[in-house]
């Protein structure tokens, strides 16, 4: 299994696992930025006072964190066609790995927000600021960091998750190494050089989370 | 300078059952000191907090420097708001900034004053609390008794006429609470601002203060100068209030 042959092939070719491994970091960094904003939004609605808004956060959660993420994937990639809206493996990638990791997102925002005491938000309301105003100056910031590891970690699965984009032929490094795999039957040594190029990104991250909870607390 | 700043109509506050407020009628002048005293459950911080409207009252108005604040929202009553300082017991200074960017940032966002425009008053604020070189540090690395005398340096920089207190020393070492109570009477000298105290400071309310209210049951009980509550209260319960704290005194 893991013969030298094999290795040879496999570095000769090598180009293919780095196509697919910069189009997952590309998918991953795109989603990641929407993820952030979803869940900032989620979170900052679920912290207001509009209880239709809540009600339609709440709703967005409950479906995303408890259906399957390759579920929706399918659905994006099969179902909405059907609907008339054709969108790229690559877009479906995008939306669906963020619409599934903000849905965890705002989760996290809306308990960072919830543990700074209101205090705080009295003491920026008797100075004049409004709702918005305080949670851009004063709230926002002290929550941020409070939820810093937690959104690493959530960027972490991201990253992972990102691989299910091989089951829609989505060109990243899943896809790619299943591809050459079984074109070449060198399994043992693709699928180690798969993981370690996971590994390479995601094992930092978690040192980095590591790291900031060590400083929250 | 007769004219009242703050004036309550008829301001009545339930939490569910339990009345707070009850009908409470009080012309506050400009320029003056009043201190609130009172047992605790009495009423104290829900009126101060009626001032700005932090507790909406579910009767009656609340009017300062002419606007009717029970009638406002939004952005109308945010700026209200900015004319009216608030001095809290836990002082609420922002964690994450230092000392010059607390006092910055309302004057800045607010009121669109440059940098150095702020900084420079912000500095001179800093100067008469007398914690002008802890303008870098932050709030966690300074004591209580600083962090409350940067949190009044912050509410003065927004040059407000009417200043809040909320029981400023009750979450105090006792060491610490003559430096706030200092600063409180140095702010107390500006003719122009209108101070209203609650505490339960005695020797302080004697010193500064120029009119004296006790609150009991969401009612006030008495009202008049310090000698006047202090030496001839007129209510059985203001009299063993004060026999108690002055006791423990």
């Amino acid at each position: 299994m893991f013969k030298l042959w094999m290795w040879e092939r496999l570095f000769s070719d090598f180009s293919v696992f780095l196509l697919g491994f910069g189009k997952t970091l590309l998918v991953s960094a795109i989603a990641l930025a929407l993820t952030l904003l979803i869940s900032l939004a989620g979170g900052l609605i679920r912290c207001s006072t509009s209880k239709v808004g809540k009600q339609i956060i709440r709703g967005y959660m409950s479906l995303f964190q408890n259906t399957p993420l390759v579920v929706q994937i399918f659905f994006f990639y099969y179902v909405l066609p059907r609907l008339g809206v054709v969108l790229s493996p690559f877009a479906v990638g995008c939306i669906g790995l963020a619409l599934y990791t903000g849905s965890f997102g705002s989760a996290v925002v809306e308990s960072s927000i919830l543990a700074i005491p209101k205090e705080q938000t009295e003491a920026s309301m008797s100075q004049g600021f409004n709702y918005l105003e305080t949670m851009r100056h004063v709230v926002i910031p002290q929550a941020m960091k409070i939820a810093l590891p937690a959104m690493t970690n959530q960027a972490v699965n991201l990253i992972k998750n990102s691989s299910v984009l091989a089951m829609i032929a989505g060109g990243d490094l899943m896809y790619n190494s299943d591809s050459w795999a079984s074109g070449s039957a060198v399994y043992g040594p693709t699928f180690l050089i798969t993981g370690l190029l996971y590994l390479s990104i995601c094992l930092p991250l978690s040192r980095l989370v590591k790291r900031l909870e060590g400083k929250v607390r | 300078m007769d004219e009242a700043i703050i004036s309550l109509k008829n301001v009545t506050m339930r939490f569910g059952d339990l009345q707070v407020l009850d009908s409470i009628n009080l012309d506050i002048k400009r320029g003056s000191k009043t201190v609130i005293i009172g047992p605790s459950g009495g009423g104290k911080s829900t009126l101060l907090r009626c001032i700005n409207l932090f507790e909406r009252p579910q009767e009656g108005t609340v009017t300062v420097e002419g606007h009717e604040l029970t009638s406002k929202k939004g952005r109308e009553l945010c700026n209200i708001r900015e004319g009216i300082g608030m001095v809290f017991q836990q002082f609420n200074l922002y964690p994450h900034m230092t000392v010059l960017e607390n006092l910055c940032l309302a004057p800045m966002k607010l009121r669109k004053e440059s940098r150095k425009v702020a900084v420079e008053r912000a500095m001179d604020h800093l100067r008469q609390v007398g914690l002008e070189e802890k303008a870098e540090s932050y709030p966690g690395q300074l004591s209580g008794g600083q962090q409350q005398r940067v949190a009044i340096a912050r509410a003065l920089c927004m040059n407000p006429p009417v200043l809040l207190f909320d029981e400023p020393t009750s979450a105090l070492d006792p060491e610490m609470i003559s430096e706030v109570l200092d600063i409180m009477q140095k702010v107390a000298e500006q003719k122009n601002i209108t101070m209203v105290v609650v505490t339960h400071e005695m020797g302080f309310a004697r010193t500064i203060a120029d009119r004296l209210l006790f609150l009991d049951g969401g009612h006030i009980v008495e009202d008049g100068t310090p000698e006047e509550v202090f030496n001839n209260p007129t209510n059985e319960r203001t009299k063993q209030f004060l026999s108690k704290i002055l006791k423990s005194a």
